[in-house]
């Protein structure tokens, strides 16, 4: 039996897997919510993986990291552009 | 007692629509920087940001009028989002179809192999991970887990449903997921 198939609480990891995105955004509805929480409680698996996926996200929500000050002769660059271009 | 910063981006801005060039100078000097990350986290090529740049400001300026309070730096990074969407449409030739099932996504993302995983260890690498991504899943993630805007708002801001944004959502989610474990397995 493939591993996603393995039924824990009344639903298959597959299953669960399709409701990690309303999970993770608090869109499920209750009945469905428990059922997962009782998978997640059951299944290490899904416990663990669904724990990573949230972890990705909340790090990117907490700052991609891109970016930094604008440098200076873009800075430059943007001004001459707003010069040039005033409306 | 010092003014709120809103009340000073307003003022500016009211300076600025009349006529008032010192006032916008100012008021680009306060919020170019958040700009510039926004930019540079969508377009990740220094070009293209700079290009983001230049037109956020100058439509900013032209809609300096218009601007009735609230957050300018939310106003301004919606005027981004939408340059940015501009910027992209004539170079996509069609919406590439999302084939890879979620099972193959997760797979690829870890399930069934991964273990816990700290915040502070994922915060790390998550910029190169972000960065492997395609544009239509950095713009997705970054209104939806970044900017934290509405499903709704987002749904309508990409031309989707709701029930289609929140499944590539769901995807694009995995696919970052799956491209922070290559990072880490120090693959291509």
């Amino acid at each position: 039996m493939d591993p996603l198939d393995v039924k824990v609480a009344g639903l298959s990891c597959r299953q669960v897997l399709g409701h990690l995105g309303d999970f993770l955004d608090g869109d499920l509805p209750a009945e469905t919510l428990a059922a997962v929480q009782q998978h997640l409680a059951g299944c290490q698996t899904c416990e663990r993986f669904g724990g990573r996926v949230a972890t990705v996200v909340a790090a990117l929500r907490g700052g991609s990291g891109a970016g930094g000050d604008v440098p200076a002769d873009a800075h430059t660059r943007l001004l001459a552009h707003l010069a040039a271009n005033r409306p | 007692m010092s003014v709120p910063e809103q009340e000073v981006d307003a003022i500016l801005l009211q300076r600025t629509a009349a006529g008032d060039d010192g006032a916008y100078r100012d008021f680009v000097v306060r919020h170019e920087a958040g700009v510039w990350q926004r930019a540079r986290t969508l377009a990740q090529d220094t070009a293209d940001a700079e290009d983001l740049l230049q037109e956020v400001f100058l439509a900013a300026w032209r809609a300096a009028g218009t601007y009735r309070g609230g957050s300018a730096r939310a106003w301004l990074l919606t005027i981004l989002g939408h340059a940015w969407s501009r910027m992209r449409r004539p170079s996509r030739q069609e919406v590439v179809e999302d084939t890879e099932t979620l099972e193959s996504l997760a797979l690829r993302a870890g399930w069934g192999t991964v273990g816990p995983l700290a915040e502070d260890e994922a915060s790390a690498t998550i910029a190169e991970a972000f960065a492997r991504l395609s544009d239509e899943d950095r713009r997705l993630l970054t209104l939806r887990d970044i900017d934290g805007v509405s499903g709704e708002e987002s749904a309508e801001m990409l031309g989707l449903t709701v029930p289609a944004m929140k499944s590539r959502l769901h995807r694009a989610r995995l696919r970052l997921a799956a491209a922070y474990q290559e990072v880490r397995d120090g693959s291509a």
